[in-house]
């Protein structure tokens, strides 16, 4: 991949720039964070193009561990400073607010999971990467991150089975 | 987990980047990118890219060559102090690995026919090497096989059937006598009366005689000098072996092979004639042998000190009568 032409570029940033924000957001549970994740994933990917090898699965992949590593250096950077996620005010208007039974109950329920379990969850469900793709992201094996996601998936049924009516049949 | 639920998490976790984010984003990327090019160095070509693996293969390859290939050179060729800088360097881990390429060179040059001169001088580097590292050393037999091939075989030497010479005439070069190459024991063959003193040594020698005939020719052989004077047939050789013991604190019986007397090299032996008159002096060699040429007749041989050993040999008495003599000549070490 020796150099992104300016459409090209472009077009990737449309194509992949919502999943990447997702991404980001299921790590952090930031918005602004999650933006800032992504901005940064392309800036260096305007200096990493010539250097990175493969298809263009290759480059999403490259792209996605790129807001991964950002994501959890923010994490990190939060816990140095003793902040928690969870005293984090939602500064997004689209964050849900958890209502019995509806989709507020399941994000609720993401936020109880490990970053590495709603990574999985999110890559393997919403963006419908293989067991392989996922385990290049997550630097891990296709084992670990089908185990992983059958413990997300347990944890998620006994979080919605707790906390609504109809947390049962959403499992 | 079913289709619904992979729905459901879709829609509970997308999140749409916002347009305002997408514009900055791009216009941050827009310009990097132009940002980038203008410091993007060019790229080397197939072929400069080439010359660059090469010049690179050879900084690491020629030293290595150049090192291996000056491991034959001898003195005088024009890798030869690469060659000492590479053993000197290899000698921090091997002692001996100096002294062994002066033999080899020595060995090699007395095969290649090099001139006398040289293979002194190289006698004289190994020489020096093999002392260095002490008495007893492996390389010491080594180096006495080479001196004894080399004082064997000397050099320069008048032919054989020139004319018996008159008074004042240089006569017929007087070869050393060969030596038996392992123990250093003088091979017998007929006297040569040439009214010369030859010694075969490899130690500091100075051989004299006196009164001795003005010299006609000298042949330098290592250090071994060969004094050729008109032959005279009442000279008989004298030689012997010169030791030191007792090497060991206790002597047993039978005796213990391992506390052998130890040969001396260096020791100082001096003739003198029934007048008191001093007639030759010789030093022994590595092997302990000494070898020297005298007038039949009454002879007193004064050992003379050693350093490292006790007092001096004895001084014994001797006479030529026609026929070769040898003698023995014991050091005390002072061990007890």
């Amino acid at each position: 991949m020796r150099r992104l032409a300016p459409e090209a570029f472009r077009e990737l940033y449309e194509l992949l720039a919502d999943g990447l924000n997702s991404f980001a957001y299921s790590i952090v549970r930031d918005a602004s964070a999650a933006e800032d994740a992504v901005q940064q994933a392309f800036l260096e990917l305007v200096q990493a193009a010539p250097t990175i090898r493969g298809d263009g699965r290759a480059l999403r992949a490259w792209l996605f561990r790129s807001v991964r590593f950002r994501c959890l250096d923010e994490i990190r950077r939060r816990e140095r400073r003793r902040e928690t996620l969870h005293a984090q005010v939602p500064d997004d208007p689209v964050s849900p607010v958890p209502s019995p039974g509806g989709e507020g109950d399941l994000e609720a329920a993401m936020s109880q999971l490990t970053h590495q379990q709603r990574s999985v969850l999110f890559l393997r469900h919403v963006m419908g990467m293989s067991g392989h793709e996922v385990a290049a992201i997550l630097q891990t094996n296709r084992a670990a991150v089908f185990a992983t996601a059958a413990r997300a998936e347990r944890r998620l049924r006994a979080l919605l089975s707790d906390e609504g009516p109809n947390a049962q049949r959403s499992a | 987990m079913g289709r619904r639920f992979t729905d459901r998490l879709r829609q509970a976790t997308w999140r749409p980047m916002p347009d305002e984010a997408k514009r900055r984003h791009l216009d941050a990327v827009e310009a990097a990118r132009e940002v980038k090019a203008a410091w993007t160095p060019p790229r080397l070509g197939v072929r400069r890219r080439l010359s660059v693996g090469l010049v690179a293969a050879a900084l690491i390859v020629l030293p290595t060559g150049i090192a291996l290939a000056a491991e034959g050179s001898l003195p005088g060729d024009a890798l030869y102090p690469v060659k000492r800088v590479t053993e000197s360097i290899r000698s921090l881990l091997d002692d001996d690995v100096v002294a062994e390429h002066r033999i080899e060179e020595l060995e090699q040059l007395m095969a290649s026919d090099a001139p006398a001169e040289v293979i002194a001088d190289q006698v004289d580097r190994a020489t020096r090497e093999v002392d260095r590292l002490g008495s007893g050393h492996r390389l010491g037999p080594r180096l006495d096989v080479a001196t004894a091939v080399v004082a064997a075989d000397p050099v320069d030497t008048r032919p054989p059937e020139a004319d018996p010479p008159t008074a004042g005439d240089p006569g017929p070069a007087d070869p050393v006598d060969p030596v038996d190459p392992i123990d250093g024991e003088p091979v017998d063959k007929p006297a040569v009366t040439t009214g010369t003193i030859a010694t075969i040594d490899d130690a500091p020698t100075s051989t004299t005689i006196a009164p001795a005939r003005p010299a006609t020719t000298t042949t330098v052989v290592d250090r071994t000098t060969t004094t050729t004077a008109p032959p005279d047939v009442s000279r008989q050789r004298v030689f012997g072996y010169v030791h030191a013991g007792p090497t060991c604190p206790v002597e047993r019986f039978p005796p213990d092979p391992d506390c052998a007397d130890r040969p001396v090299a260096g020791a100082v032996l001096v003739f003198f004639d029934q007048d008191d008159v001093e007639v030759a002096r010789v030093e022994s060699n590595r092997a302990g042998r000494f070898e020297t040429q005298l007038p039949d007749g009454g002879y007193l041989l004064r050992p003379q000190p050693h350093d490292g050993l006790l007092g001096t040999a004895p001084a014994q008495e001797f006479k030529v009568a026609g026929e070769p003599v040898e003698l023995d000549v014991a050091y005390d070490t002072g061990i007890r």
